[in-house]
């Protein structure tokens, strides 16, 4: 039986948003993006009501991880800081966690250990509840992407993939993304978004877009599915035009379909639920202009998109009603499903 | 869907265009003293629209400034984002214009408009900058064409680049920086043969020309003249031969060996070298657009400023780089900037101009110019002055109606002439 | 008595005639604004039409011919001999395809059409329609599809070129550039509006090009439903609008009423891959309004381009851009053009001929033009005498000088060196560097200009004076005594080597500017 999710309520953020993740229980949804902050709300089955936010970023606010089972919060910034925090409190951070953009942060299974990536083309691992480095591994390339399993998974900028055993330092297996990848006169389109374990870590999914071109980008939303045990690309699924760019975020849900939202050119936006083994997505929504990312509740009964407001684009300098010059901000869609 | 809603239509009358075009008998308005034989431009066009935000004028950690750091520079109190490293630490060199305010946000017709000065309109198409060069200083003894052109893709002759100046000044392209086909001496052939019959083919269009119409006798004279002057300079083309260490430091990607191509154009003296890189119009995934390119502009840059100073040349070659605009400080849907005419940036190095220096800012928020702010024709103006040609006394001369050969009303930039 | 009546009729008869021409009317016209022309002399004037009409240049033995000729007519004869040989259809197809396709490729099936139009002398109007609303399945016609779907070919990753061809229909069949029409009003030319743009796209955008299959021995193109108006935007003032398909300048086109399956010929199928067949085309609504009398821009376009093509000069400049502030240089004779030939429905080759006939065509000193590259190679290949050679190599094979190249091979390196990029109209004599270096250094030249059984060097290294047989094969011209005492003294002055000797003096004439303009 498949789900049918409903828009049951939007809210707004005034900046946008680029990473959404609720916490272990529910209660909180904590939000990262274009600005040196990261937000939280308050949810309650109904509504999205702000908390204090965390300040002392730089740049902007980049990955956001809730230890599966316990209230801390993992969040990053595009400066390198790495902080966990409770609540408004912060239990220990690193400044320079990464020279420069962190990109993303994966939680280990259980919650003993965090890992991270980033621009400076280390992979890094921590003590979760100390935040004493573990162990680091230098890349040859932009790491864009992680996910732990029972091995650590990152993917670079050109789409080259590996599962790493950090304590033996050791490379475990490959796979080859090069499909999200393109040079470009002097631009490397990389399409790498996402990495997700299903199917109890046997398989591996690679997800962001197949650029086509460059500057102005037009690529195709595309996730790939590869096989842990060998390494093997099984399966290459895309959904819609080259207008359509880069899926952002995707989610597996415990009835076990995939979540995933896209964004592409200025208003063209998705949401779309599809089952691993299809060909094609079972639900689609258009109605949100560019969508970010997914935070998927515990529970399995609802989830937040967040997307970038219409008309979000234009050359020169249109102004607001009141005569500003505004950021653009961030729709926050409510779903039930 | 791409529309074709392009060029040079909007900015002035075909008819007008294909009237004063032809102008070869027009002679160059100019005293003896400014056909000085020395001097040369480099002028580096980063086609779409660089976004100064991640390059010449970051604002860290403001609502608009965007994800990266910004970097110290070699000129204390003077900051580039954190992509440029190479560049940042010849900040010296370098003459940083913060404050450009220009007129148009439409990426074709504000290419045309920015590269041929947008002059006051008078119905004529006005000449790039390079073709101006070309009329004003002349070829230069190199022999070479004055106004070479490097990019990617094709290649060939571009007559339009010279507006009303004539077929004779527009850009000679090199597609790929590589050698047109054809360009060696036939094996057969001897250089004296050679010689020998292209002498004979020219007396004979001398002849053909006695009482007809001149121009296209005139057209071929040239560009056989053209063809031969690249077959002794074959060499120029050939970057295999140069030494590894040099392509490493440009870089291997295209922007890097055509700048390397350019310097050995720049090196046999050639007036006018324009290079030029595509694909910056990021209105899409800007930041890692951004992240990925500017380090190799960087790289190509950097060491084209290194390696111009070891020569001398630096001394001698006014440097110019730009976009036809900058991006917008709102970032869109697709995590790009679009397109921002309103406060951008530039950047100047070499002969005539001051170096270690920045010229106007922008708020702090990167919405508007702060200080004053200068339109494309203060910029031809202060080139024009810095190459040693008054730009407000000389002018051009089409087919007898003199035209100014920058805009009327503006001034160059004081600050920046040395 | 009798015989003197008789003799003045057919007298006042023939000058009635010759005032009653177009080719009169239109000498008249001009002299308002150009004194008299000085006619071309024989040389001048036989290279022109043979250029013009049959694409190459005639052989020496054929130059003399025409100069001892002393008929006082013969001017007139040899027009008509040159229209009514084979060639000319060939000549007109490469002129016609070099304007239309504009160097976007090349296709047997297509030439095949152009030259079956040309020999038939189909009327210009048909040729449009065949080219506007292509019949695939017709073995005769398919040919004129490539014109549609050429333009529709993907190119990489780009969006299917539905503007480019939208505007290449406005320009090449009406003389209207509305490439700045499609997001919104002409921002110079204020006859052309975004709904002109609007109306023919909708048409166009409603294609879908489809590959050769069972039915279909070419790509072909599809066409879609369109039950509802086209709406666009300008991006200047956000006002909206709203067409029906249209003609620029005309009226909409009623869409009907019919809607769902009613509305399919034959309906669209994804089983078995049919397109499907909508009852109301579009496409051909505007193939039938626009190649018409009713559409005079239709006839002025057609009539202004054959103009240009024989004298160099557009009575409108540019050739697309026809508008009430850029007004033909001689209104009155572009008026009259584009009457008579619709009065005479379309006839190219009718219009051809009297404008052959002008004392303005035929004049001295006239503008040198643009030829071709396949009239230069036509000529190359002509005057070096190896035009059977390569005919007859149709298996090349390098190691075996003699039949080193094929005809197609000099095609391919003729065009490369001197056809314009794709799109690039070619309208005048435009010398490149390309140009240059090819000439210069390539193999292909080079390789004309040794001795070979039966070619020019051959020939002329047996004559004791070359200078005649040299200047006749190549500039269709003889020789003054200038260049006679020039080429004796090239001679003896490379003396040692005389068939190199001739072939560099040949290879000078034959890069000159005189050989490869049309003047």
């Amino acid at each position: 039986m498949n789900l049918e999710p409903k828009q049951i309520a939007e809210f707004k953020s005034e900046h946008q948003i680029s990473a959404a993740r609720f916490s272990s229980d529910g209660s909180v949804l904590a939000t990262a993006g274009y600005e040196p902050v990261v937000r939280r709300w308050q949810f309650d089955g109904k509504t999205l009501t702000p908390l204090p936010s965390l300040a002392g970023f730089h740049g902007y606010s980049t990955a956001i991880a809730f230890q599966p089972k316990q209230p801390q919060l993992f969040c990053a910034d595009s400066w390198g800081q790495l902080r966990c925090c409770e609540g408004e409190k912060t239990l220990w951070q690193h400044d320079t966690a990464h020279d420069g953009w962190l990109r993303q942060i994966a939680v280990s299974p259980d919650g003993s250990r965090i890992a991270t990536c980033g621009k400076d083309q280390f992979v890094r691992v921590w003590e979760s509840a100390t935040g004493k480095k573990l162990a680091e591994h230098q890349a040859s390339e932009d790491v864009y992407a992680l996910t732990i399993g029972e091995s650590i998974v990152f993917g670079d900028m050109r789409g080259r993939i590996e599962s790493w055993d950090f304590d033996l330092k050791q490379k475990l297996r490959s796979f080859d993304g090069s499909a999200l990848y393109k040079l470009d006169r002097i631009q490397d389109l990389g399409g790498l978004c996402v990495l997700l374990l299903i199917d109890g870590g046997k398989t591996l999914l690679a997800a962001g877009t197949t650029p086509q071109n460059g500057a102005t980008p037009q690529s195709i939303p595309t996730i790939l599915h590869f096989d842990c045990a060998s390494g093997k690309l099984a399966k290459t699924f895309t959904h819609g035009t080259n207008k359509e760019g880069y899926i952002h975020d995707l989610v597996l849900h415990p009835t076990g379909c995939l979540m995933a939202v896209s964004a592409g050119t200025p208003g063209s936006g998705m949401l779309f639920l599809t089952n691993p083994a299809d060909p094609e997505p079972f639900h689609v929504n258009t109605q949100m202009a560019n969508c970010h990312a997914l935070a998927l509740h515990p529970e399995g009964k609802h989830f937040v998109v967040t997307s970038t407001n219409r008309d979000s684009n234009g050359n020169g300098k249109s102004l607001a009603k009141d005569g500003q010059y505004k950021t653009n901000s961030s729709p926050l869609h409510l779903f039930e499903c | 869907m791409n529309p074709l809603c392009t060029p040079r239509d909007h900015t002035f009358s075909r008819r007008s265009f294909l009237g004063g075009g032809l102008s070869w008998l027009a002679s160059p308005v100019l005293a003896e003293a400014m056909k000085q034989k020395d001097k040369q431009v480099l002028f580096v066009w980063l086609d779409g629209g660089m976004s100064q935000l991640e390059t010449w004028d970051p604002k860290p950690n403001t609502e608009f400034g965007g994800p990266f750091r910004s970097i110290k520079t070699s000129v204390p109190g003077v900051h580039f984002c954190e992509l440029m490293p190479k560049l940042a630490k010849q900040m010296h060199k370098l003459c940083v214009v913060r404050s450009l305010c220009t007129k148009d946000n439409a990426h074709s017709s504000g290419v045309d408009r920015i590269q041929r000065g947008d002059p006051k309109n008078r119905g004529v198409p006005y000449p790039h900058f390079g073709a101006g060069v070309a009329k004003l200083l002349g070829p230069g003894s190199s022999g070479l064409p004055p106004y070479v052109w490097i990019k990617p893709g094709s290649g060939g002759f571009r007559a339009e680049d010279a507006g009303f100046l004539g077929p004779k000044y527009g850009s000679l392209a090199f597609g790929d920086g590589k050698p047109p086909e054809n360009l060696l001496r036939h094996p057969d052939i001897s250089a004296d043969q050679d010689a020998a019959r292209n002498e004979l083919r020219q007396m004979l269009d001398q002849r053909f020309a006695k009482q007809r119409e001149k121009r296209v006798v005139e057209a071929n004279a040239s560009v056989f003249d053209m063809a031969e002057k690249l077959m002794a300079r074959a060499d120029i083309f050939d970057t295999t031969k140069l030494p590894e260490r040099d392509r490493d430091r440009y870089g291997r990607h295209d922007f890097g060996q055509h700048m390397l191509v350019a310097r050995q154009m720049l090196e046999a003296g050639v007036r006018f070298v324009k290079v030029t890189s595509y694909g910056w119009d990021t209105h899409g995934d800007n930041f890692n657009a951004h992240a990925t390119m500017v380090p190799k502009f960087d790289q190509a840059f950097s060491a084209m400023l290194e390696d111009l100073e070891a020569s001398g040349l630096l001394k001698n070659t006014l440097v110019i780089c730009l976009s036809e605009f900058g991006r917008t400080p709102r970032i869109n849907g697709h995590v790009g900037r679009d397109h921002w005419p309103e406060a951008w940036s530039i950047a100047m190095a070499g002969h005539g101009v001051n170096h270690g220096l920045v010229i106007g800012e922008t708020n702090a928020r990167g919405t508007e110019v702060k200080s004053q702010a200068h339109d494309i024709g203060a910029l031809f103006h202060t080139w024009y002055h810095a190459l040693g040609i008054d730009s407000h006394h000389v002018e051009f001369d089409n087919a007898g109606q003199p035209l100014p050969i920058a805009h009327d009303d503006m001034l160059p930039i004081k600050e920046a002439l040395a | 008595m009798h015989r003197i009546i008789v003799g003045l009729l057919a007298l006042t008869a023939s000058a009635w005639a010759e005032q009653a021409s177009l080719a009169f009317s239109i000498d008249s016209a001009l002299l308002q604004k150009t004194k008299t022309a000085t006619p071309a002399d024989d040389a001048e004037f036989l290279r022109r039409v043979w250029l013009d009409f049959d694409g190459g240049i005639p052989t020496a033995a054929e130059a003399r011919a025409f100069f001892a000729d002393q008929t006082p007519d013969k001017r007139t004869k040899l027009i008509d001999k040159l229209i009514a040989a084979p060639r000319f259809a060939g000549r007109m197809a490469e002129a016609f395809h070099v304007m239309l396709m504009e160097r976007r490729g090349e296709n047997d099936v297509w030439k095949a059409w152009l030259v079956a139009c040309f020999k038939a002398n189909k009327p210009w109007d048909a040729m449009a329609r065949e080219m506007l609303a292509p019949d695939f399945l017709n073995e005769q016609q398919r040919g004129a599809g490539y014109f549609i779907t050429r333009r529709l070919e993907k190119v990489g990753q780009q969006d299917t070129d539905y503007p480019g061809l939208t505007r290449d229909v406005g320009r090449l069949f009406m003389g209207i550039d509305l490439q700045c029409c499609q997001c919104h009003r002409h921002l110079s030319v204020d006859d052309y509006k975004q709904i002109d743009f609007s109306g023919l796209f909708g048409v166009f955008q409603n294609l879908k090009l489809q590959a050769t299959d069972g039915k279909h021995k070419t790509p072909w193109v599809s066409e879609g439903l369109i039950a509802s108006k086209y709406e666009f935007v300008s991006v200047l003032t956000d006002k909206k609008g709203q067409t029906a398909p249209r003609l620029p300048f005309g009226a909409e086109v009623m869409i009907p009423a019919d809607s769902g399956d009613d509305a399919w010929l034959v309906k669209p199928d994804r089983k078995t891959k049919e397109a499907g067949q909508p009852k109301f085309s579009p496409l051909r609504e505007i193939a039938m309004r626009l190649p018409a009398p009713e559409n005079p821009l239709f006839a002025k376009n057609i009539a202004n381009r054959v103009w240009w093509l024989l004298t160099g000069k557009g009575i409108v400049e540019p050739l697309d851009l026809h508008h009430t502030d850029n007004p033909p240089t001689h209104p009155e004779v572009l008026e009259l053009l584009g009457k008579e030939l619709t009065a005479h429905h379309f006839d190219l080759r009718w219009l051809i001929r009297e404008i052959a006939m002008t004392k303005h065509y035929q004049r001295a000193d006239a503008t040198q033009r643009h030829l071709i590259a396949e009239q230069q190679l036509r000529a190359f290949i002509s005057a070096t005498g190896e035009q059977t050679r390569l005919e007859i190599n149709t298996q090349p094979d390098v190691n075996v000088d003699a039949a080193k190249y094929s005809r197609a091979d000099f095609q391919k390196a003729f065009a490369a060196a001197l056809a314009n990029p794709a799109k690039e109209p070619e309208l005048a004599a435009n010398p490149s560097l390309r140009s240059a270096l090819f000439l210069r250094n390539s193999d292909h030249v080079q390789w004309a200009l040794k001795p070979r059984a039966g070619n020019l060097i051959d020939r002329l290294a047996q004559q004791a004076d070359p200078a005649d047989d040299l200047y006749l094969s190549t500039l269709t011209r003889l020789p003054d005594a200038g260049e006679r005492k020039q080429l004796a003294s090239w001679l003896s002055a490379h003396a040692t080597d005389k068939t190199k000797a001739l072939g560099d003096f040949a290879w000078a004439l034959l890069s000159s500017t005189e050989f490869f303009v049309n003047h």
